[in-house]
């Protein structure tokens, strides 16, 4: 293999490492310095607070206002949950992401049939429940799974088991089957707090009404079946709302309604007392005198912790808890002591086992969730964990934050503007650099090289977008020839093609001197020295030799090397193209991929931050190598890694 | 007369840091030199050099009233300051520009007292004196004071006569009749009363001031580019060439425009210096190593600049800086460690990768002369004309940077003067203010011009292209 072929090897073998290196370094950046989304969103929360309480307000009482488990929620979506690394394997599409898809209610198209049948059997079983019901209720009764109940009383059982029961049914949840267990010798049960008892079917007196029941039991049972025949052949069921779901989930929602149930128990059970659970823990408030009690060096550390909100949490409750604290939206907790708990014996014993059955129904879901690999939240809304790979090596730049549009859309959308511009001043800068450096290359120090010179040098000193603003503030602020921004006039859709041509190039003027200027002088001097030096050279010499005219000698023989150098800038040029346009775009407003990039940052937007370097440093490398392959061919000479 | 008289003395300053610059501390150097035992001489092809680089006239010049602009710019504070060279009251003096001046320069002394309080002066109030009008009144006591006086006066009946036409329409509104003869409210007869103290308390001054017990020395300039000029009639930015206000303007806080690019010059030239130089030490070192061990070394390090010099460096240094508000020295790390030491390793790498190979090298190893001394006595001074030719370019590089960052908001802390943020506030404003951008883009644009001209003129003169041409 040839030196060369080497060489463009190793070029672009480092195109992946460099890439790499760079977009981890600027992510690890990104990840570690504080300002990051969450810090936004609390800082726009104090804000908010701040004007909501009258522009006053003390701070700490503004920190952390934040809903706990909406910062979670957006850590999860920022990955900032994640080691940094993790993330960044996220960010580039090695590491599957997890993601949340909510699972939708079936949807009724293509169900129609399913939908329809399974209307008729609701509708059917309801009517037929109607009619029992209605049959049943001037004497009270109650029908379950085809059994009729009549209500009774337990004054007539002894008093302990009386106790039993009444204490039982106080704590009802959890305790559902202990309390049958109970009932089952007295044959009781339990429903809807009532104690229900089967009716005498014997009972000579209700023969007459136990006979009309029997066909309404009949069509409520013959209903039911056919329901959930319809339901197990079809997998879809009809939710109280009326919305068709999969069978599947009926676990999943039953076992959830129960925690949600059990929970809303507890909580009723605890808000009057005040005391709040964390970690399987009742902690209670500390009240004002008793604050002043505690430690200050607990409190001033705790303090400074506040207030350095949302990214301190986990130190300050871990803080805390070594004390026997804890912390809750701007209120500080302490563990509920011994002595009390033994003061108020019934409540926390009823609390405890109401604790223990949320922590078995929790327990219970989690289970079913996993085994079912769908989740469910306290609303009902189920969804489903799906990883998948999704970063930039599958095109996917993520979401960015502010503009709530596809990164990559953004981006695309403003490099062509960008490109636009770079395109044309490159061009320019060819077209003006050349000549200029043939002339003056011609007339080598005569007053025309050095007038020209103090020109190109003046190109150099100043960079392209204070040219811009020079230009704007002296054509088109004093004297008003030339629009101030933009970078195309706001009416074109109105305006003639002839208009609309004339608008564009008078929007692009400045801009595109500006892009120009960035290599305007160091192409002119380029061209000018290289033009001299073959001048110089032995071949030139053999050509005036052989009588050629010296229009020919210089503009065929010497002009076509002198151009080498220029040429192989090609690829350079494009990384400046990027460079460059910061400054210029946001000089005058042109809204591009620099002014993207820029407010990117000024707004902390990473996935943009990420996605404008990538491409930068796509360009960057590429346009390097371009830049080597353009010279390899054009110039025999060049010999590249040897 | 007085802008005559301030233009005097801004050239006898200048002259003064003429003979300074170009006299006297080089002729420290060499003594200096001479007495730790260098020879302090120019070798003959480096003095020819030097004589070329002093025939080229526009170079040369420019080379001269830059320099001696930079050094005239170290002692800014002693000409260009809010606060007097002297004040004095009877016994008491104080230099508080001197101080300033000093502290400046030792920065971690900030508690010598660079600010004369009021109580030391027979004055009242609280903090730093009003030095300019201090100044006035010392000049000319009777009719300064009494004109201070009097505008106040003047003052409380203007605002009364406003408040009454208030009260007056007011009282026409709700239908009753208005009584110009009334008392006005309390909190009004509070206020004037403490204005009418003020007039009595400036007339009291006279007496004081007259008996010449108090002078004071303003420097030049008598602003400073951190003060917000808020007695200045009108709501700032002040357009410049209006009397009564500082030359150049103010900017949107009100803050002068000349102080400001005279103390942006000074730390935009500064920062490029420090950061050119340390940048150049890093790069020769490791582009010496590189070139003169070659091997494992200069591949991986070749490696790694070539990653590292693909780093889009401004859009990096303005993610960091938007985070952290850089200092002076921070930022001049930065853009050291992203970008300053990058272009001369290549340079001087092929150098010494070139130089090595020469007989004298050869030559000097073989005589047993040690490593070290081979890279620092013979190839080094053989290799530095690409890295002073070089050198020039790389400042107007990082003014330009510092500029830009600046003029995007991702640059030096707030209270650092600036060009950048000057501009800043023009651009934002161009439309109704394009002083503040045509200001400092034409002292921009001179310094820039003045160092490439010094450029081009050293690249002539160190390493000049003889073009032979037939016709």
């Amino acid at each position: 293999m040839s030196g060369m072929t080497v060489y463009f090897i190793r070029r672009l073998m480092l195109v992946p490492v460099t890439f790499l290196i760079i977009t981890l370094m600027v992510y690890s950046i990104l990840r570690y310095v504080p300002g990051g989304p969450i810090e936004q969103a609390e800082a726009a929360m104090k804000m908010a607070a701040m004007s909501g309480e009258g522009g006053g307000g003390n701070s700490e009482s503004t920190t952390l206002q934040l809903d706990e488990e909406a910062m979670e929620e957006l850590k999860r979506y920022y990955a900032l949950d994640k080691p940094v690394l993790t993330g960044y394997l996220q960010w580039l599409g090695i590491y599957p992401r997890e993601f949340r898809r909510r699972v939708p209610v079936v949807p009724e198209k293509g169900n129609e049939k399913n939908a329809r049948e399974l209307r008729e059997a609701h509708k059917k079983l309801s009517v037929a429940k109607e009619a029992l019901e209605k049959h049943l209720s001037p004497k009270h009764f109650v029908h379950l799974e085809g059994r009729l109940y009549q209500p009774e009383s337990i004054e007539g059982l002894d008093k302990t088991t009386q106790d039993a029961l009444n204490s039982e049914k106080a704590q009802s949840f959890g305790k559902h089957q202990n309390l049958n267990n109970l009932l089952k010798p007295h044959n009781l049960i339990f429903l809807d707090g009532k104690f229900l008892s089967p009716i005498d079917t014997k009972d000579p007196q209700l023969q007459a009404f136990l006979q009309q029941a029997a066909p309404l039991l009949k069509a409520v049972k013959k209903a039911q079946e056919s329901m959930h025949h319809k339901e197990t052949t079809s997998g879809l069921k009809l939710t109280t709302s009326g919305h068709l779901i999969r069978t599947a989930f009926d676990r999943l929602i039953e076992l959830n309604t129960r925690k949600v149930e059990v929970g809303k128990a507890l909580q009723a059970q605890l808000t009057p007392k005040k005391i709040s659970i964390f970690d399987q823990q009742f902690y209670e408030p500390i009240s004002e005198e008793a604050l002043k009690k505690v430690d200050k060096a607990i409190l001033e550390t705790a303090g400074s912790l506040v207030s350095q909100g949302f990214g301190k949490r986990d130190e300050l409750l871990s803080f805390l808890r070594n004390h026997n604290m804890t912390w809750k939206k701007n209120e500080y907790y302490r563990l509920v002591t011994q002595e009390s708990r033994d003061k108020d014996k019934d409540f926390f014993t009823s609390v405890q086992t109401l604790l223990k059955a949320l922590t078995m129904a929790n327990a219970r879901l989690l289970r079913v969730e996993h085994f079912q690999g769908f989740r469910i939240n306290e609303e009902g809304v189920i969804y489903q964990i799906e990883n998948a790979r999704a970063g930039i090596l599958q095109g996917d730049f993520g979401r960015s934050y502010t503009r709530s549009e596809p990164v990559l859309k953004s981006i695309v959308s403003k490099f062509e503007v960008s490109l636009q511009f770079g395109l044309i001043g490159y061009l320019l800068s060819w077209l003006i650099c050349v000549p200029l450096g043939v002339f003056k290359a011609l007339r080598h120090k005569t007053t025309f090289d050095s007038t020209t010179s103090a020109f190109v040098f003046l190109g150099y000193a100043i960079p392209g977008f204070v040219v811009c603003l020079m230009l704007l503030t002296w054509v088109a602020v004093n004297v008003e020839w030339l629009p101030l921004g933009g970078y195309k006039p706001d009416n074109i859709e109105e305006l003639s093609n002839l208009d609309a041509f004339i608008g564009r190039v008078r929007h692009m003027l400045i801009p595109v001197i500006g892009y120009t200027i960035g290599g305007f002088a160091t192409m002119t001097i380029l061209m000018k020295n290289s033009l001299l030096e073959n001048l110089g050279q032995d071949y030139i010499r053999t050509a005036f030799a052989k009588g050629l005219k010296e229009k020919r000698v210089i503009f065929v023989h010497a002009l076509r090397n002198s151009l080498i150098p220029i040429t192989a800038g090609i690829g350079h040029a494009l990384g400046l193209l990027f460079a460059g346009s910061f400054l210029i775009e946001k000089t005058c407003n042109i809204d591009g991929m620099g002014l993207l990039g820029y407010q990117a940052i000024v707004e902390r937007d990473y996935p943009i931050i990420m996605g404008v370097l990538v491409f930068g440093v796509l360009i960057r490398l590429f346009g390097n190598i371009i830049s080597d392959v353009v010279w390899a061919l054009i110039d025999p000479r060049i010999r590249f890694g040897s | 007369m007085g802008i005559l008289l301030n233009l005097f003395a801004f050239i006898a300053i200048y002259a003064v840091s003429y003979v300074i610059t170009h006299k006297i501390l080089p002729l420290i150097f060499i003594k200096s030199g001479r007495i730790l035992g260098f020879k302090m001489a120019l070798t003959p092809l480096t003095a020819k050099r030097v004589r070329r680089f002093q025939s080229i006239r526009r170079g040369h010049y420019c080379f001269l009233i830059l320099s001696t602009g930079f050094i005239m710019s170290l002692g800014l504070e002693l000409y260009v300051n809010n606060k007097p060279l002297r004040i004095q009251n009877g016994d008491h003096v104080q230099y508080p520009a001197l101080v300033n001046w000093y502290n400046f320069w030792v920065p971690e002394n900030m508690e010598a007292i660079d600010i004369a309080l009021p109580k030391d002066f027979n004055l009242l109030g609280e903090g730093e004196i009003d030095y300019r009008s201090f100044a006035r009144w010392v000049d000319n006591p009777h009719q300064e004071l009494e004109n201070d006086a009097q505008a106040i006066e003047d003052a409380i009946l203007q605002d009364q006569a406003r408040f009454q036409k208030a009260l007056a329409k007011n009282a026409q509104q709700k239908g009753l009749e208005y009584d110009p003869k009334a008392a006005l409210p309390e909190f009004k007869e509070k206020e004037y009363k403490n204005q009418r103290e003020k007039a009595d308390y400036l007339r009291g001054l006279i007496p004081i001031f007259a008996s010449g017990k108090m002078a004071i020395t303003m420097p030049i300039i008598p602003y400073t580019y951190n003060q917000q000029l808020l007695a200045l009639p009108g709501r700032p930015p002040h357009r410049p060439m209006q009397d009564g206000i500082p030359v150049l303007g103010t900017d949107f806080d009100g803050k002068d425009v000349l102080s400001q690019l005279l103390y942006g010059f000074r730390v935009s030239f500064a920062f490029a210096l420090i950061v050119a130089t340390i940048g150049y030490l890093i790069g020769i070192v490791a582009g010496a190593a590189m070139g003169y061990f070659g091997g494992w070394f200069d591949i991986l390090v070749q490696r790694f600049i070539e990653v590292w010099s693909s780093i889009p460096f401004l859009f990096t240094i303005m993610i960091l800086a938007s985070v952290m508000q850089p200092s002076f020295w921070v930022m001049a790390c930065l853009l050291v460690a992203l970008r300053a030491w990058l272009g001369i390793t290549y340079t001087v790498r092929g150098e010494f990768y070139r130089e090595k190979s020469r007989d004298y090298v050869q030559a000097a190893s073989a005589m047993g002369v040690g490593e070290t001394k081979i890279m620092l006595k013979h190839i080094l001074p053989n290799s530095l004309v690409p890295v002073v030719t070089y050198f020039p370019f790389e400042i107007v590089a990082y003014i330009g940077a510092l500029v830009s960052l600046d003029f995007l908001g991702f640059g030096l802390s707030a209270d650092t003067p600036s060009w950048g943020k000057l501009l800043r506030q023009g651009a934002e404003n161009i439309s109704t203010y394009p002083h503040l951008v045509s200001i400092p883009v034409l002292a921009f644009a001179a310094t820039l011009f003045c160092v490439v001209m010094i450029g081009e003129a050293v690249r002539e003169a160190f390493d000049p292209k003889v073009y032979a041409r037939l016709r």
